[in-house]
């Protein structure tokens, strides 16, 4: 199964229920009391699901380390890179 | 020293690194050495104009001929083709990638090593994402279009893996010639596509944090083209694995 299908595959199983419902084909009690918030269910999954991913990807992004020591240890170790190739005979050609 | 029975062939694609490539073989040098693994560098440059492959022509001379081999094409012809290209020559069982752009630090590779063998792994990647990985020389903006790009591959795609662009990586040999047989796309993505199909492969991946030092020298590429080219890509991938 390749990742579409199994989307398509969970939505259809959201969908069958949630349509009979709102289309008036299985009609209960509570489906009849809560028809209004029902309805809106795929809606509110969708902000949720967006407010999930907006919070995710932001707290990643604050929380994404930086790393100056590393960069420093490598300028340090270009400098020495250079003159211990230079020593064995390389030309730099900058 | 920690020796084993394997050979680790570390393949270098490059493209103008002419700055950079005798620093990141001297670190490879070092760092291995030090480690006590066999291994070889096998430089592979497309053609470049500023004169790389003169340069590895030294290096090759101060370092040895059985340490750093040569197999320059003549023109740029993609990063998949560079890997089966040096391949073709490597003598080891396993094989490195790692960028030539000082992005990647070759002290990791001995992390890298040791994490395979400990599980076996087809595998191992370096992370940015994870533990104690990180980047250095990102703004804001390009933290969030970076995070943002991996959440969203994450959600569509369900890698085993938590960086799915990075390109500092190792395999079993055997390992990446299939992995590279399967990827149709081409260029930044070419990466991520790589570990969905080791994924469809049932291959095992492991994962060591690694510290990203941006471009030191030259610029770095990200632009509207690959931003589009990696949505078009990302959608191919989720409606096909």
């Amino acid at each position: 199964m390749t990742n579409l299908q199994r989307w398509l595959f969970y939505a259809t199983l959201f969908a069958v229920p949630y349509l009979s419902v709102v289309l008036g084909t299985v009609q209960t009690q509570f489906t009849s009391k809560y028809l209004l918030h029902i309805q809106l269910l795929p809606l509110l999954l969708l902000v949720l699901f967006g407010l999930y991913s907006v919070w995710t990807v932001l707290y990643r992004t604050f929380t994404f380390n930086d790393c100056p020591e590393a960069a420093k240890e490598l300028q340090a170790e270009i400098l020495e890179a250079r003159k211990d190739l230079i020593a064995k005979g390389f030309r730099f050609r900058d | 020293m920690p020796t084993n029975a394997h050979k680790y062939s570390i393949l270098l694609p490059t493209y103008n690194e002419r700055d950079n490539l005798p620093i990141i073989i001297w670190l490879i040098v070092k760092y291995m050495k030090a480690s006590g693994y066999e291994y070889e560098v096998i430089v592979i440059d497309d053609g470049s104009p500023d004169g790389t492959l003169d340069v590895a022509k030294d290096l090759q001379g101060i370092y040895g001929e059985d340490k750093i081999i040569l197999r320059p094409r003549g023109s740029k012809l993609g990063l998949g083709t560079a890997y089966i290209h040096g391949i073709k020559h490597a003598t080891g069982d396993f094989i490195i990638i790692i960028d030539a752009d000082l992005s990647h630090h070759p002290k990791f590779i001995p992390e890298f090593i040791e994490l395979q063998q400990k599980g076996d792994y087809d595998i191992v990647s370096g992370t940015r994402y994870a533990g104690e990985g990180g980047v250095y020389g990102w703004d804001f903006k390009r933290k969030l279009i970076s995070r943002g790009a991996n959440y969203l591959s994450q959600v569509l795609l369900r890698p085993n893996a938590s960086d799915l662009t990075g390109s500092f990586r190792l395999y079993k040999k055997d390992v990446l010639e299939k992995c590279i047989a399967s990827c149709v796309s081409k260029g930044y993505v070419f990466q991520m596509e790589m570990l969905v199909r080791a994924r469809q492969h049932g291959y095992t991946i492991a994962e060591v944090p690694i510290t990203f030092v941006d471009r030191i020298y030259g610029t770095s590429k990200l632009g509207g083209t690959e931003i589009v080219q990696f949505a078009k890509n990302l959608l191919y991938l989720f409606a096909t694995t």
